[in-house]
């Protein structure tokens, strides 16, 4: 497809991303900041061939997905804080059932209600350990406009290789935000179809974690069910079926992180590290770009998170400042590696209250850091 | 001389103060030169384009809240996409005035309309008679556009013509002619209020 | 063998305790989708929580066992990403009227199209004998051991009102009537709802007198009323909305409409 340049909202060109990734059905519940997607897909995706439904609550959204999926669909949904928290029920089925869906989650400021309209990235660890159980989740975390396009069309190519359900952690102030940006000719994944006629053979660990995708209505005969399951997809208590199952499903993300996880580097050379994601890279970026001692770490992909990536970046520096606009969600994760990479100082500058943190405060914390 | 412009829109849902900032943010980004594509390099871009950021918020529902949007234009990419303290302050009602009107520099260019604002800043402000000049064309809806003409006006910080361009594309066409017309409006009201500010591309 | 015709042989015996009516509301499926000459590669079931739910893992076709309560809304993504797919949802009346409960109406309300059998045994089942949004008014429960202080939905006048095309209503103690129903149904557009009362021996029966499967079944068949029969009484449906009054449920074809369905309406 031609590459075009266009000047959109953060919500428009998450649609806009999905699109070009594929997506053909949608289904979502009016919230802010979210509800831009909803309604710019309602006049988009029709113009497609695919079809969007809006539905009773966010729980039955993400349901509609899955469904939708199962029936051969690329699907997404999209959701703020609330939202996010209806929809961990089904995550998890997506998870244990292997559905290549895409959740998009426009973060607002909480708990519950919380500040609707106002930005926060308090939704990180709900991403990661939100629904219950043993699991492994893809969730990604965009700065600007362009990477809202470009990382939903990730979300969509990481959900379709890995057959698991990836997040994209939005904001209220991507959301909304207008920048110009490039609907680039990014490749497309697109999920393997299982091999004619019904699944019978074994699936799994013999297939390298990721088995192909028996859509539907093509005569495979599938069972799916949240329930734990055999290679073939009935359901069983066996601790032995169990193991086995929950091993593959965490292993297949932990152990592709390699794949998985992107990020950017800044200043690699500086003295001072800080590890920002979404808005706050930004932040950081207007100091890297002014400080040749200040050097940025932002992960693009926030789960999993790339530890090996930070730890080079880490070493050697003289301290890591971790800024989020919440109580510190990566911060412990950060923490870790960065101990391990011999680093000393390892701080948390933390923006919460529906703000976004500016260059100034993280100066500031810069500064409280050598201070002490 | 200024090399990135930072411009607050403030009033109460419905002014169209959000679309007006569209307007203005479209023009520049889409309109205003040739440009190179941004490849991947996306933090360091050397061209002859303008970068644009524009943000909004608003309360919940639209009409008779607070409302507020930015833009934010420079040569240079645009990191921090929030204004602290903005070149360029458009006041549309008592409690934008309340809330903003003191959030300024020496510099800042206070753009008042006499007809919903109350009160008056202490430094130097220009009164943009714009609902009452937005009424007298038909219809007072185009407040906004008189308000984005005399912004024009002032900083150049666009070229009309963009301006026209992007309210082709995001306006009903039948609302076109009466818009334009707010816009030349505006744009005469901003220019005989004799203050300026020059950016490097204006 | 014909019964396995439909089913999944590997997967047998199933997990259903002797005297469960979920048997013969499944052999009426059966026998109702044999009839009707439908195909399996082109049919699938969608199942929530609940023994009744468990009923999509034993049909040798496609079949998605979600979540509790949220069938509704999976079948839904489902028949609108394959619109050609016949989409069967397999229910109970936990599942589908107490927590599935807004998903049910706003089904019914979108008629969407999909063929709905709600397996009601007025209990939780599955996890030992609860009250549920169906159990009648005094009733036992474990969780109501004085009796049922509240009173119970009818899940086919709820779809009815809601806008669900066809609604039928018959028991365990009528298989003959369930396969003409369901049959019929399985020929309509728009959304389809079988309501199928049953026995559940093993806890309502047992917690209220009537343990035996054949204490059940006449209970089932005493307790019901065919909806023809009321109009022949005199009877309105209002008479029945309140179970406790009249001590029976309606049965028979509680609606066929014609309806626009969700699709139709969509495909314009």
């Amino acid at each position: 497809m031609p590459e075009e340049e266009v000047f959109l909202q953060g919500n428009e060109a998450v649609v806009e991303g999905a699109l070009r990734a594929g997506c053909r059905f949608y289904a979502g519940y009016p919230i802010c900041p979210s509800t831009g997607i909803l309604e710019t897909m309602v006049m988009r995706l029709p113009e497609v061939g695919g079809t969007v439904i809006q539905m009773e609550d966010e729980i039955s959204s993400i349901a509609a997905v899955i469904g939708a999926a199962w029936g051969g669909a690329k699907a997404m949904t999209a959701t703020s804080g609330p939202g996010f928290s209806l929809m961990q029920e089904n995550l998890g089925y997506a998870v244990i059932t292997e559905t290549p869906c895409v959740i998009v989650d426009a973060q607002r400021s909480g708990p519950s209600t919380g500040q609707p309209t106002l930005p926060s990235h308090g939704d990180i660890m709900q991403a990661r350990w939100g629904t219950h159980g043993s699991h492994s989740i893809i969730a990604l975390a965009p700065s600007n406009v362009q990477e809202c396009y470009d990382l939903t069309i990730e979300a969509f190519n990481l959900s379709e290789k890995y057959r698991t359900p990836v997040v994209l952690l939005s904001d209220g102030e991507l959301a909304h935000m207008r920048e110009r940006i490039v609907l680039k000719d990014l490749p497309i994944v697109n999920r393997e179809e299982f091999p004619k006629g019904p699944v019978t053979f074994p699936l799994g660990e013999e297939l390298g974690g990721v088995s192909p995708f028996p859509t539907f209505g093509r005569g495979h005969r599938t069972h799916v069910t949240g329930l734990t399951h055999t290679i073939v997809g009935y359901p069983s208590e066996s601790i032995e079926v169990q193991t086995k199952l929950l091993t593959r499903l965490i292993g297949k993300i932990s152990d592709n992180r390699k794949d998985i996880c992107k990020y950017e580097v800044h200043n690699p050379k500086a003295e001072h590290l800080i590890v920002a994601y979404g808005i706050p890279a930004r932040s950081a970026m207007e100091l890297v770009t002014e400080r040749a001692d200040i050097g940025l770490f932002q992960p693009l992909t926030i789960w999993p998170f790339p530890s090996k990536a930070f730890r080079r970046a880490a070493e050697g520096k003289k301290s890591v400042l971790v800024v989020e606009m919440n109580e510190g969600h990566i911060f412990r994760e950060v923490e870790r590696h960065a101990c391990r990479a011999g680093v000393e100082e390892i701080e948390l500058c933390s923006k919460l209250g529906g703000g976004i943190p500016a260059p100034e405060e993280m100066l500031d914390c810069i500064s409280a850091m050598e201070g002490e | 001389m200024v090399d990135t412009i930072e411009i607050r829109l403030s009033g109460f849902g419905g002014q169209g103060l959000i679309m007006a900032s569209v307007v203005l943010a479209r023009a520049a980004s889409m309109y205003e030169s040739k440009h190179v594509v941004q490849k991947d390099d996306k933090y360091k871009r050397e061209e002859s384009g303008l970068y644009v950021v524009q943000t909004q918020t608003y309360g919940s529902g639209v009409r008779g809240g607070a409302s507020r949007a930015e833009v934010k234009i420079s040569k240079k990419s645009i990191n921090y996409p929030e204004i602290t303290t903005p070149d360029v302050l458009v006041l549309m009602s008592e409690e934008a005035f309340q809330k903003y009107g003191s959030e300024t520099k020496p510099s800042t260019l206070v753009l008042i309309d006499p007809d919903t604002v109350a009160g008056r800043p202490e430094g130097d402000y220009c009164e943009i008679p714009a609902t009452v000049t937005a009424n007298e064309l038909g219809n007072k809806i185009v407040a906004n556009m008189v308000m984005l003409g005399a912004v024009t006006a002032m900083t150049k910080v666009v070229h009309p013509d963009s301006l026209k361009s992007a309210m082709k594309d995001l306006l009903p066409s039948e609302t076109l002619e009466l818009n334009f017309k707010a816009l030349e409006e505006g744009y005469d009201l901003g220019k005989s209020c004799g203050f300026e500010i020059k950016t490097d591309w204006g | 063998m014909e019964n396995f015709q439909i089913y999944r042989e590997d997967r047998w015996p199933h997990m259903f305790c002797p005297g469960c009516g979920i048997g013969t509301v499944m052999s009426c499926f059966q026998r109702a989708f044999l009839n009707k000459g439908l195909d399996l590669d082109r049919t699938a079931f969608v199942s929530g929580i609940g023994c009744s739910s468990r009923l999509a893992g034993y049909v040798y076709a496609d079949s998605l066992h979600t979540t509790h309560g949220r069938a509704l809304a999976f079948a839904t993504g489902l028949k609108l990403a394959q619109k050609d797919l016949e989409v069967v949802v397999f229910t109970g009346d936990g599942d589908l009227g107490s927590i599935g409960g807004n998903h049910f109406i706003q089904a019914c309300r979108r008629n969407m199209d999909l063929f709905v059998v709600c397996v009601n045994n007025n209990n939780y089942g599955m996890t030992g004998g609860q009250v549920s949004s169906t159990t009648w008014h005094d009733y036992l429960t474990t969780t109501t051991p004085k009796g049922n202080p509240e009173y119970p939905f009818d899940l086919s006048r709820v779809a009815a009102t809601s806008g669900a095309n066809y609604v039928a209503r018959y028991t365990t103690a009528h298989p003959k009537q369930l396969v003409r129903v369901i049959e019929e149904g399985l020929g309509k557009k728009g959304l389809r709802f079988i309501e199928a009362w049953a026995a559940c021996p093993t806890y309502y029966g047992r917690y209220n007198k009537m343990a035996s499967p054949v204490e059940h079944t006449r209970w089932l068949k005493e307790n019901s009323i065919h909806i023809e029969q009321m109009k022949v009484d005199g009877k309105t449906a209002e008479d029945d909305i309140d179970l406790q009054v009249t001590g029976k449920v309606t049965i028979g074809v509680l609606r066929d409409a014609d309806r626009m369905s969700y699709l139709e309406a969509i495909q314009r």
